[in-house]
């Protein structure tokens, strides 16, 4: 337990650190009540304890990673630094999107193009008085103003996010509208901080669908190679009915860095969301995905991918309650694990008395290239309601020799092949809800350049 | 007299302990069709296998020398895909399914591994998809089928002409036929042996193992090896598969 404490005290310590400033800031442009709202976050969190594998969500997932860490927040200056550089190379931007960008945690309006019809908007440009739209800045609010004690520890990292935002994605899409393009939120963490101690980021999204709107939304974490930081992100989505959401969460950071993100979707009648999430990198990442169907007809696909070497660890952790009738999700979980690394897939499915005739399906497969890396998958249904339809199944397996022979017969090396049939194996997740070009694209090339640092070559063996 | 293409000498073969080829001799030059007949269980398929560098073979003794270069190399001291580099080809008697891999993708992968290692240039997309239309003409295919899994969903007849698909695009100098011709209708019989006669050129060999003589009607074998019980017990002329077809296989195996 010293051990959580030291966590949690350090990243206290960061947050006394931080907060004085960033709260003159606030009440200085008359934003009490957010200055309020993240020190009480603040307060709320110092009482919890971490996480620990004594708890069922994290029962393969151990924050050591986290341990014996000190945090701080970027100054601006050193973001700005970062900033007055030209961009990476996985930052250009693309005539077919709007883009918002971050560098460690600071908005850069120059590497960023956003619509001029006020559907996306910043907490920053808010705060220096821009006009945001109304219904997300008051769901942002709520959220920030909802203490998290009641939720206990489960939900720590989510406290610690909304005690850390300094700012937000907003995106409000009216009634029957469309965004144009997809929206790429990407975040860049490649700056210094003081000696020994690790960046801590919060990036926060507040999204919301009115009836029959629609979206494409990719939210991508980038980091220098070196990089070693803290990401702790939180993404709100409220779907109202027929509302269609599209999304991408691409995780593509150093593998020094951890990232933990979750992911709530709340979806009123008859909306749907698809949504992809690729674990590539950081060397301990988890991604919480909980989607609460609300409405009648309401529905769901989520497909994920973890890929990991070394002594990397991957977790995916979904939770989707089924409330009303007809109600369907859909999950199609990947894991690829090479070396000594560890996959983890956690698959809530909770149908409520509410949810006759309501379908859930879940599928987890995971793919060992070494004898020492490790799958876990632990799928849970609560069933609290007949005339519903439920299934499950995880595989655990290797790459197939006849199918790297039938490969090798064709000329196609070892190594080649192996690197086929992973990327194959990946292709699946991508290539399972999501649609836009453009994004199918991004992933694509991220998972490709993860998969060429694999260096495989008799990895079944 | 012309150099040998590929010379097997008393190759002894075993699975799990069990001794499946036993003393195989055969020797296949340029220009050259073989067909191997056999009943079930004869080791026709091992053959073939085995010479392609399956994994789950033991070769207790003997060799099988291929021509590379007007050079004899061992086919059993080389990886498989050094096999396929060299100009040896088999055609799956069962094609494998690769999810997640598009046909498109596996050939051109499979086509450029096979330039570098003869030092010819690479095809880039463009080229190779043009390259490709020509190939399906060869075997009546549709273009559809490059954008799908390799193999994934296909009906049997189809993956026997994706098989002969590959052959057209590798251009190998030896290949390897295992059981082409089972499962095919009379139309799809008539495409896939169409497509093997366009290839074979008097610089390649052709093996053909199958259970029927219709196969060998249309593309006509110079010999035919009778395998049984993991030995070659007759080789003839196209005349001894005439005269499998009409008695069956027990005159020979009595």
């Amino acid at each position: 337990m010293a051990a959580d404490m030291t966590t949690l005290q350090s990243l206290q310590k960061a947050h006394g650190d931080w907060i004085p400033a960033h709260a003159a800031h606030l009440l200085s442009k008359g934003w009490n009540w957010l200055a309020l709202a993240q020190k009480a976050q603040a307060a709320g969190w110092s009482t919890l304890r971490l996480p620990d594998r004594k708890m069922e969500s994290w029962r393969y997932s151990d924050l050591a990673a986290l341990r014996n860490c000190e945090f701080s927040v970027t100054s601006a200056a050193s973001a700005a630094n970062v900033a007055a550089q030209t961009a990476p190379p996985e930052l250009a931007l693309s005539e077919s999107a709007f883009e918002v960008v971050f560098v460690d945690g600071v908005f850069k309006p120059e590497w960023s193009r956003l619509p001029s019809d006020g559907s996306i908007s910043l907490l920053s440009q808010a705060i220096d008085g821009q006009k945001t739209r109304d219904k997300v800045l008051r769901l942002f609010q709520t959220e920030l103003e909802t203490p998290v004690v009641g939720h206990g520890r489960e939900q720590v990292f989510r406290s610690v996010n909304s005690s850390f935002v300094r700012d937000a994605v907003l995106v409000q899409v009216n009634r029957g509208a469309a965004l144009g393009k997809p929206l790429r939120i990407s975040h860049w963490a490649g700056g210094s901080t003081a000696a020994g101690s690790q960046a801590i980021f919060a990036p926060r999204v507040q999204v919301v669908l009115e009836e029959n709107a629609q979206a494409v939304i990719c939210e991508r974490f980038f980091s220098s190679p070196q990089g070693s930081h803290f990401t702790n992100a939180l993404s709100h989505y409220t779907l109202e009915s027929g509302a269609r959401l599209e999304l991408l969460h691409l995780q593509s950071q150093s593998d020094l860095a951890v990232h933990l993100a979750a992911t709530t979707i709340t979806q009123a009648r008859d909306s749907e969301s698809k949504v992809t999430s690729l674990s590539l990198g950081a060397r301990f990442a988890r991604h919480e995905v909980e989607v609460k169907l609300g409405g009648e007809g309401a529905s769901c696909a989520l497909a994920g991918l973890t890929l990991l070497n070394g002594t990397r660890h991957g977790d995916h952790l979904t939770s989707v309650h089924h409330l009303l009738p007809r109600t369907q999700s859909e999950q199609l979980f990947k894991g690829i694990a090479a070396g000594e690394s560890r996959s983890v897939f956690n698959g809530a499915v909770h149908m409520h008395r509410g949810a006759v005739q309501s379908t859930a399906a879940q599928l987890n497969k995971s793919l060992l290239l070494s004898a020492k890396a490790e799958a876990d998958s632990k799928p849970e249904l609560v069933i609290e309601v007949d005339d519903v339809k439920a299934t499950h199944g995880a595989t655990v397996g290797q790459l197939d020799p006849e199918h790297l022979f039938y490969m090798e017969a064709r000329g196609i090396e070892r190594s080649e092949a192996e690197r086929l049939l992973a990327r194959g194996f990946a292709a699946e997740v991508v290539f399972a809800h999501l649609r836009n070009e453009l994004l199918c694209q991004d992933a694509m090339r991220v998972l490709g350049e993860h998969l060429d640092q694999f260096g495989f070559g008799g990895l079944g063996d | 007299m012309s150099q040998a293409l590929l010379e097997v000498k008393n190759l002894h073969v075993s699975v799990d302990g069990k001794e499946v080829l036993k003393g195989i001799n055969l020797v296949v030059k340029p220009g050259e069709v073989h067909a191997i007949m056999g009943p079930n269980g004869s080791g026709k398929s091992t053959l073939s296998k085995v010479l392609a560098g399956h994994p789950s073979y033991d070769v207790t003794s003997g060799e099988a020398l291929f021509e590379v270069n007007f050079k004899m190399k061992n086919l059993l001291d080389m990886e498989p895909d050094e096999r396929a580099k060299d100009g040896l080809f088999l055609a799956f008697q069962y094609p494998i399914e690769i999810p997640g891999v598009t046909n498109r993708a596996f050939l051109r992968s499979s086509f450029n591994s096979i330039c570098r290692h003869n030092g010819a240039e690479e095809m880039d997309e463009a080229s190779f998809d043009t390259f490709l239309q020509k190939k399906l003409k060869v075997v009546s295919m549709d273009e559809k089928f490059l954008d799908r899994a390799v193999n994934s969903g296909f009906s049997g007849g189809e993956k026997k002409r994706n098989e002969i698909l590959q052959m057209a695009v590798l251009s190998p100098r030896l290949s390897l036929l295992d059981e082409t011709d089972s499962g095919l209708d009379i139309d799809a019989l008539r495409v896939v042996s169409d497509g093997v006669n366009q290839l074979k050129t008097k610089e390649t060999g052709v093996v053909l193992i199958t259970h029927y003589q219709r196969l060998l009607d249309h593309v006509i074998p110079d010999f035919v090896h009778v395998l049984a019980n993991g030995k070659i017990i007759e080789t003839g002329d196209r005349s001894l598969a005439l005269k499998l077809e009409e008695r069956g296989y027990d005159w020979l195996l009595t």
